[in-house]
């Protein structure tokens, strides 16, 4: 079987990674052991929230699924934040993982390009220092030109339940050992994650009236730009509470717990830490929150959001029977911690392609994050410069003024990251810009021009920004007191009249964030432009920075290890001083000019 | 400079004649090339931290230069936090220049000015504040300087400004957590009063701001003119001054050739001290030069002590040099061991003195201190900012806050707030070091439980 780009894995990294190259006329493999597995929603049946519905609407204004699939798949929607500015309000739904399963493949398998293949990858096929495809474990060769891998906990995963502990990449599914090993053997820097999930009831054996419910928006915001509207009957959540009885059951068996009986070495996420650890580090409280979500609209799987445990299965009993409204409810899976292998994301260019093997791309956990959504647009970052390798192209870098996704990218190929790395909005150095309303604005054109965005959504997004314009244009003068923090689009209309065009929820919005912020983004815009003119300045990618008088031992080692694509990103390494940064900008030019003087140019 | 797989050395003591000179050596290899050029009887390696006679010599038992000393501070407890060697030799050029000529040739580099220190910020021995601390310290001129760069150096202006810091990104860690976290009903129950917050953090910085006019005084000193009419006794009183002061010793050349000029300790604060030529006869155009030239001086003064001989009327001059320098202008009568005419007993006049009998002096140099704003508080129990550089971060501290509270009470959100916040502490750690995005991550998972 021969192919442009394989990708390796079906999760939310993989899906997008495989749909960008097909949707980009590459002829792509995905593949997965299981076609029964694409999409799987490993952990909450939940999509979104702040900083993470950012970077799903981002995914969506470049031409990605998962916007489009969780408003089909979405059982509840919330905007988050509605309270504060435009820039951190987020939207976040609990959607039904058996449905968003069926319409991620049904998306996937519309595409003409796309195929999927079933089968555990055992190695990869290497020449000359670059994939060429992989060997799957039942003998099949699949080449290619690019190789996306998206192997997410799957690495060397290894599950514990109390002290029992058992290879797997999810529960009850087997685990990826041998390319864990080709990936060490191949020298990439190889470290240890953890992360947990907690025990899932039978919904007909909770007593639901003891908890507080939450329910959806009455308006409910779609993740998508091509979604007019969310028409359907919202399914609600509960809330319920952890006890001091709660608490003794956890604390009298933390010696049973793997994480603090000394079974685990991975470094789990600080901020989605598992029951026995907030008891234990915050003795204090006397009660923790769970959130009860439900599975499905139709499926009786309810997820406990809150109470992620490795306790022995007969601890988790206990612990769930000393819950008001929990008591005897039926596990029907129990909770339990996941070790995983990730690569340093260091080894990674900022196309997501690794420095040590060419063609080869390495996206979602196995980059050290955590999250559907971040798996998601590392997926389709990876995916497109897949394709763009293979079209011959420049690749596509975002800056950290355009896009979450690009700080995700830059973060972790410049920093590296040493627990699972979540996004949150504080992140982004120019937050104030990346707000959802105007991720298209940001992204679709990229989109566009790379071929991810139909021509249907980029019509779309033209007459957006028309109406956009006109609006601003009509505005005139009250604009001024739409500025004011406490006025919205709709008191102008109120008193003014309707404007002349009609305008939807997230136009007004868009409108909204651009005058009330606008004295912030005029501000960060000339920043940026005065950054711009040297940060973006391109090192060229041979560059011998040992060769470079005025450079010191140790930043040369940093550069040629972390090999920084521009100016700007040499400049955020640690311990690269401005002087450093000075010198390369030096280099760049006598580059740049070189270049020009090429014999084959023309004009020489 | 930033190259710490290297070993330097320098002479640390000043160059020249001496009982003693020491030189120093930091780098990973300080011993091994301290040692190729040291033999004792001591044990080998030398004992850490204690001081070894040896004998100097050339390279692997070269021809003998000097008997000496050498202290060895190990790595983690060094002045730089590196290996760091220290010899002690005679104080004779020629001894230090042939030990310094050795020490390179067995792998060592000179060290560039400053290096010493610059490798102990790098290493974490001191942050920048403390740094500049050094750097005061050795260059100041009077006690009450050299008090305040102790103080600098010893890391107090560093604590207080960690102290600030630190309230700084617990305001931050607590707006991000509501932005980031909103649900979560750990973050929601401890919402405090960010405004109130800010306010109290304002006013610590705005402390610390007020208290570079008396730090700047201390570290840049003032200039003293001293003017009057010709033969107003403006001579015998700068000599007089200059007799009652130390006068400091300084390699720094005068500041002006027209003047005499001397450079006295006056209530902690080094003074440049300025005789100038007198205001006479407006008609002779070699007075009027010498004229302008006073007044140029008094222009750039801080304090100008205006001195008419009690005996003679004020004249129209003295009167619109006065009004020309405001609150600047010192007046004095001068000559009180003669008859005193009506004004010199005005409220208006700051001091009565007499070069000859030395009476009202010391109320002068008083007088002249509190012109200047000199703190009557000993300047080593205060903590003062010295540098310009510290008040220009701290100033741009002060402003970002500020605009932070306008957009709390324009009821703006935490959003907007936060850019200011992140700003002003940006400005703060230009004083000592910067606080990474992570630091903030950790106080909110260690405040709050977060996770769902």
């Amino acid at each position: 079987m021969r192919f442009d780009v394989i990708v390796i894995g079906a999760g939310h990294a993989g899906c997008e990674a495989a749909h960008a190259s097909a949707r980009m006329g590459l002829h792509t493999a995905m593949v997965t052991p299981s076609i029964g597995s694409v999409a799987r929603m490993s952990c909450n049946p939940a999509v979104g929230g702040i900083a993470k519905g950012h970077l799903v609407r981002e995914i969506d204004a470049l031409g990605g699924l998962m916007g489009r699939v969780t408003d089909e798949a979405g059982i509840q929607f919330r905007l988050l934040n509605r309270s504060r500015g435009p820039a951190v309000r987020a939207p976040r739904a609990q959607a039904d993982k058996a449905l968003y399963h069926r319409v991620m493949l049904r998306e996937l398998r519309a595409l003409p390009g796309l195929e999927l293949v079933e089968g555990m990858v055992a190695d990869l096929l290497l020449a000359a220092g670059e994939a060429r495809g992989v060997l799957l474990a039942d003998g099949r060769r699949v080449e290619a030109r690019c190789v996306v891998a998206t192997t997410g906990t799957f690495l060397r995963g290894l599950i514990h339940i109390g002290r029992e502990s058992f290879p797997a990449g999810r529960l009850g599914e087997a685990p990826s050992i041998d390319l864990a090993v080709r990936l060490e053997q191949l020298g990439f820097g190889i470290g240890r994650l953890k992360t947990g999930t907690p025990p899932r009831l039978r919904r007909d054996t909770i007593d639901f009236g003891r908890f507080e419910p939450q329910h959806g928006d009455a308006d409910p915001v779609p993740f998508s730009f091509g979604t007019e509207r969310l028409d359907r009957e919202q399914v609600p959540c509960h809330i319920a509470w952890t006890n001091e009885r709660t608490h003794a059951v956890i604390r009298a068996r933390l010696a049973d717990s793997p994480l603090y009986g000394g079974c685990i070495t991975g470094v789990g996420p600080r901020y989605c830490p598992s029951i026995e650890d907030k008891v234990v580090r915050f003795a204090d409280r006397a009660r923790h929150q769970i959130f009860i979500e439900p599975e499905g609209r139709q499926t009786d799987e309810i997820y406990l959001n809150g109470i992620s445990t490795s306790l022995p299965r007969e601890a988790q009993r206990e612990l769930i029977d000393s819950i008001d409204g929990l008591s005897g409810a039926e596990i029907v899976r129990p909770g339990y911690a996941i070790e995983y292998d990730f690569v340093h994301p260091t080894e990674l260019k900022p196309t997501l392609e690794t420095w040590r093997i060419d063609r080869l791309y390495l996206a979602g956990q196995i980059d050290g994050t955590t999250g559907y959504e971040e798996a998601g647009a590392l997926g389709i970052m990876a995916g497109i410069n897949a394709a763009l390798k293979v079209r011959g192209e420049e690749p596509l870098i975002l800056g950290r003024h355009e896009a979450y996704t690009a700080v995700l990218v830059d973060d972790l190929v410049r920093l590296g990251t040493s627990e699972p790395y979540r996004m949150f909005t504080s992140r982004a150095e120019h937050r104030l810009l990346l707000d959802i309303d105007s991720a298209d604005a940001r992204l679709t054109p990229h989109g566009w021009r790379i071929g991810l965005v139909s021509a249907e959504a980029y019509e779309r997004f033209l007459s957006r920004y028309d109406r956009v314009e006109r609006a601003l244009a009509w505005l005139g003068a009250a604009s001024r007191r739409l500025a004011r923090p406490d006025v919205r689009f709709d008191d102008i209309e109120a008193d003014a009249g309707p404007a002349p065009v009609r305008l939807s929820d997230r136009d007004k919005s868009l409108i909204e964030g651009r005058i009330k912020y606008s004295g912030y983004v005029s501000q960060a815009r000339r920043e940026l432009d005065r950054l711009a003119l040297d940060a973006g300045r391109r090192i060229p990618e041979g560059l011998d920075f040992a060769g470079i008088p005025g450079l010191s031992a140790e930043i040369v080692e940093k550069l040629a290890r972390l090999r920084p694509a521009t100016l700007g990103q040499a400049a955020r390494i640690s311990g690269v001083t401005p002087a450093a940064v000075a010198i390369l900008r030096v280099h760049t030019h006598k580059g740049n000019r070189a270049k020009r003087r090429h014999p084959a140019d023309p004009g020489q | 400079m930033n190259q710490p797989h290297q070993t330097i050395a320098a002479l640390s003591t000043p160059s020249g004649r001496a009982a003693i000179a020491l030189i120093r050596l930091s780098g990973p290899d300080a011993l091994l090339i301290a040692r190729r050029l040291f033999t004792s009887g001591s044990p080998d390696p030398p004992p850490a931290r204690r001081s070894v006679l040896g004998s100097i010599h050339g390279r692997e038992g070269g021809q003998e230069i000097d008997t000496g000393c050498l202290t060895y501070y190990p790595a983690g407890r060094s002045y730089t936090g590196e290996d760091l060697v220290e010899l002690t030799c005679h104080g004779n050029p020629v001894v230090v220049e042939r030990i310094l000529e050795e020490l390179l040739a067995a792998g060592a580099r000179p060290a560039s000015p400053g290096e010493f220190t610059y490798r102990a910020v790098v290493n974490g021995r001191m942050d920048l504040a403390q740094a500049e601390g050094v750097r005061d310290f050795i260059e100041a001129a009077t006690r009450g300087a050299a008090e305040a760069a102790l103080g600098q150096l010893r890391g107090a202006l560093s604590s207080r400004v960690e102290q600030i810091k630190d309230a700084l990104v617990e305001a931050i860690c607590r707006a991000e957590a509501s932005i980031e976290f909103a649900e979560e009903p750990d973050v929601a129950a401890s919402e405090g009063n960010l405004a109130a917050r800010l306010a109290g953090i304002r006013t610590d910085v705005e402390e610390l701001l007020r208290s570079y006019r008396q730090g700047r005084l201390l570290r840049e000193g003032a200039r003293v003119v001293i003017a009057g009419r010709t033969n107003a006794g403006k001579s015998s009183l700068f000599n007089a001054l200059l007799d009652t002061e130390r006068a400091i010793v300084s390699d720094r050349p005068g500041t002006t050739r027209d003047f005499l000029s001397e450079r006295i300790d006056l209530a902690g604060v080094p003074v440049t001290l300025i005789d100038t030529a007198g205001l006479g006869d407006e008609a002779d155009p070699l007075e009027r030069e010498g004229m302008a030239r006073t007044r140029a001086q008094a222009q750039q003064a801080d304090v100008v002590v205006l001195l008419c001989p009690c005996d003679e009327p004020l004249q129209e001059a003295d009167e619109r040099l006065m009004a020309e320098l405001q609150g600047r202008a010192l007046l004095a009568a001068g000559k009180i061991d003669r008859p005193s005419l009506e004004w010199a007993s005005e409220p208006r006049v700051g001091a009565r003195v007499s070069s000859v009998t030395r009476e009202g002096l010391a109320p002068l140099r008083e007088a002249i201190g509190r012109r200047l704003g000199v703190d009557e508080q000993p300047s080593g129990r205060r903590l003062l900012v010295t540098s310009a550089r510290h008040h220009a971060a701290l100033a741009d501290c002060a402003a970002r806050l500020a605009a932070a509270g306008s957009r709390l009470a324009e009821g703006l959100t935490e959003e907007v707030v936060v850019v200011e916040l992140h700003a002003a502490l940006a400005s703060l750690g230009d004083i000592t070091a910067p606080v990474s995005p992570e630091t903030i991550y950790d106080r909110i998972f260690s405040t709050f439980c977060i996770g769902k």
